[in-house]
């Protein structure tokens, strides 16, 4: 029991890995001039990434770092991506396919040769669900984000023939014959985002997507006020950004077969807020303040939740979300879910959240967590969880 | 056998793979093998699978064209050659013109097979990444795993685009979905898939993927009927992102690349 209390409080949402492999593939930089060389090297080297902006972060052969590690190392001038045939390079930045995925579980740096011996066992391939991976050991792995209601498989991977993190939602199960499915041994399922106290928070556009209203956290809005008329009383989903300035915000969603999702700009979360609303696309003049986008689902005799990918895009400035007050909206009261995590999706027991660190910076520990492979204890464990992680129960690494 | 095929026309009798609908007409094939010497094939690494032509298309009257990714070029058969950064994606408009899309710089290119920049494109930040370029009519899309489509930009027959100025979607026209082992398009069941494996829709072809303990075998159906046509499996040589075009004539195209080169195969009615 206390071994299971142990894991699950160092175990990492699977959305959480989704969200982190979104942001490495959305992410968006700007190469220069500095970035096309690397210093390090007297190799024939060449960037892929000419001066201009990016979206994406670029591969880089052995590369392993965060977002916030990639932006200071361009900014400091080291060449952006590179290839096996580079060799290992210190002065490149980027990441390649284990780095990617090694950094979106938020573990330590292995290889695809070295995951089986570290910190992932390997499942059926009828077992795999979103945030396992699928691994070619000494060539390549991928991340698997969902598979649409025809059993269409995507996946995030950072691949050298397209230099870059990509979803790749076009290759189908044919790109990973042979590959062997894995799991992080420190993941779980929940819990889900998505929550009026819970939101998902845009941080960045353009924002792309991929969730299900199917089993989603809140069930709290029936009607909006932009179309009364209309049901919207299955689930739905919730998400917020800041805006420092007026400006369009446009959104398209698009669903799955037997779906039937609609899309809903509110200025606060609740159906009265509703200032415009569309069952496919929209485009809106927002003002300046925190602004919520609630994807919910239609009924019409039956619920048709499901599958669907939103994107949206922004013209005006963004600015810092604030800390919600956890509100129960009755959807994240999983007498299973076990770990440490309230209702806003963070630890209760720590200031940043392993998504903060990979978004903000390098992987840095939280005050008082080892940078190594240490055992450590968990606050409020006490006398306990010390004599767990001093003879290696858990010998693993909180991240 | 995890994996079924059941014709259109025989839409209550299963037929195992391999077999034929013995009175649909046979398709015309043609296949072209471009050596390694004229597109790229850089051999696997420690740590880093072969990189070879990662996308391809197929255009009116045999036209097609492969990107190749090591040498960052489109190679048309029969044509020119000539430099792209990058491609997520080609496909020919039913004029002859080649677009290029650019994720990681969200730009649409059009080229005429000469090589002639003719235009290029922003397209909207509201069009999810990871899209499958289709060209329907004027519209130029990027096509959703759930096969809805983005509008990029309109294109004009010689090829000047033009972005949208509102956001949209076009929704599938058919969508395939899947109810215990059945694949059901338009409310028939065109194939039957045990364990993990599925299907999307390539213009009028579904393209069936099964797995039986991790082995992959891959078909395409033409939903008018016709001969289901075996595909090879990636990752022999390379794994390209995407291997299999459907022409704006509706004959179904792949790539497969092996020892003596890349074939490029090309079926029709």
């Amino acid at each position: 029991m206390i071994l299971a209390l142990l894991a699950a409080a160092f175990a990492i949402p699977r959305e959480q890995v989704l969200d982190n492999a979104a942001r490495y593939a959305s992410h968006v930089w700007r190469s220069s001039a500095d970035n096309q060389y690397a210093e390090c090297t007297d190799g024939d080297y060449a960037s892929d990434y000419p001066p201009g902006e990016y979206v994406g972060l670029p591969y880089d052969w052995g590369g392993y770092v965060t977002l916030d590690e990639f932006d200071d190392q361009i900014a400091d001038g080291y060449g952006a991506g590179s290839h096996s045939w580079h060799g290992i390079l210190s002065c490149t930045t980027g990441v390649d396919c284990s780095g990617f995925v090694s950094m979106v579980w938020e573990t330590d740096h292995y290889s695809t040769s070295t995951f089986d011996s570290g910190p992932t066992h390997g499942i059926s391939w009828s077992a795999a669900k979103r945030a396992d991976a699928f691994n070619d050991a000494g060539s390549h792995v991928v991340l698997f984000t969902h598979e649409t209601d025809a059993g269409w498989p995507v996946f995030y991977e950072a691949a050298g023939g397209a230099e870059k993190v990509r979803l790749n939602a076009s290759s189908g199960w044919s790109y990973v014959d042979g590959y062997e499915p894995i799991r992080f041994d420190d993941i779980e399922d929940g819990p889900v985002s998505g929550t009026a106290g819970a939101p998902r928070d845009i941080t960045a556009f353009p924002f792309s997507d991929f969730r299900w209203t199917a089993g989603a956290a809140s069930d709290a809005i029936d009607r909006y006020a932009c179309a009364p008329e209309t049901d919207e009383s299955g689930p739905e989903v919730l998400y917020r950004f800041e805006a420092a300035s007026s400006g369009t915000l446009q959104v398209v969603v698009s669903d799955d077969v037997g779906v039937d999702v609609d899309v809903h700009v509110l200025t606060a979360a609740n159906g009265d807020a509703c200032i415009a609303r569309n069952d496919t696309s929209l485009s809106v003049e927002v003002r300046p303040g925190t602004v919520w986008i609630a994807v919910d689902t239609w009924v019409g005799g039956q619920e048709f939740p499901g599958a669907y990918v939103l994107s949206a895009s922004f013209d005006g400035a963004l600015g810092d979300l604030e800390d919600l007050d956890p509100v129960d909206t009755g959807g994240d009261d999983d007498p299973t879910d076990t770990d440490a995590r309230d209702d806003t999706g963070t630890d209760a027991d720590a200031d940043t959240t392993p998504l903060d660190r990979v978004r903000e910076g390098r992987r840095v520990p939280a005050e008082g967590e080892p940078s190594g492979c240490a055992s450590v204890v968990p606050p409020g464990l006490g006398a306990v969880g010390a004599l767990m992680a001093i003879i290696g129960v858990l010998g693993r690494r909180r991240r | 056998m995890p994996l079924w095929m059941v014709s259109i026309a025989l839409a209550t009798e299963p037929i195992v793979i391999g077999e034929s609908d013995p009175d649909a007409p046979s398709l015309q094939r043609t296949e072209v093998v471009l050596s390694w010497s004229e597109v790229g094939l850089r051999p696997a690494a420690p740590e880093s699978p072969a990189i070879g032509p990662d996308h391809f298309a197929v255009g009116p009257r045999g036209v097609s064209a492969v990107y190749d990714s090591l040498h960052k070029r489109v190679v048309v058969l029969g044509g020119a050659s000539f430099p792209v950064a990058a491609s997520d994606g080609l496909a020919f408009t039913a004029a002859g013109v080649l677009l290029v899309l650019d994720d990681r710089s969200r730009t649409l290119r059009a080229y005429g097979t000469n090589g002639a920049l003719l235009d290029s494109s922003a397209y909207p930040g509201v069009v999810p990444p990871g899209g499958w370029l289709r060209v329907e009519g004027a519209v130029v899309a990027s096509v959703d795993v759930f096969g809805n489509g983005h509008p990029l930009a309109t294109v004009s027959a010689n090829g000047a685009l033009t972005a949208p100025t509102a956001p949209g979607l076009v929704p599938a026209a058919r969508r395939v979905t899947r109810s215990g082992s059945a694949l059901v398009v338009d409310g028939r069941t065109v194939a039957l898939v045990e364990g993990r494996g599925g299907a999307r829709l390539l213009g009028d072809w579904l393209v069936v993927e099964a797995m039986d303990d991790g082995a992959v075998t891959r078909s395409a159906i033409p939903l008018d009927g016709g001969e289901t046509v075996s595909l090879p499996v990636r990752g022999r040589l390379y794994a390209p992102a995407q291997d299999i075009a459907v022409g704006p004539e509706g004959d179904l195209a792949w790539i497969d690349p092996r020892a003596d080169g890349l074939h490029l195969v090309r079926v029709a009615p």
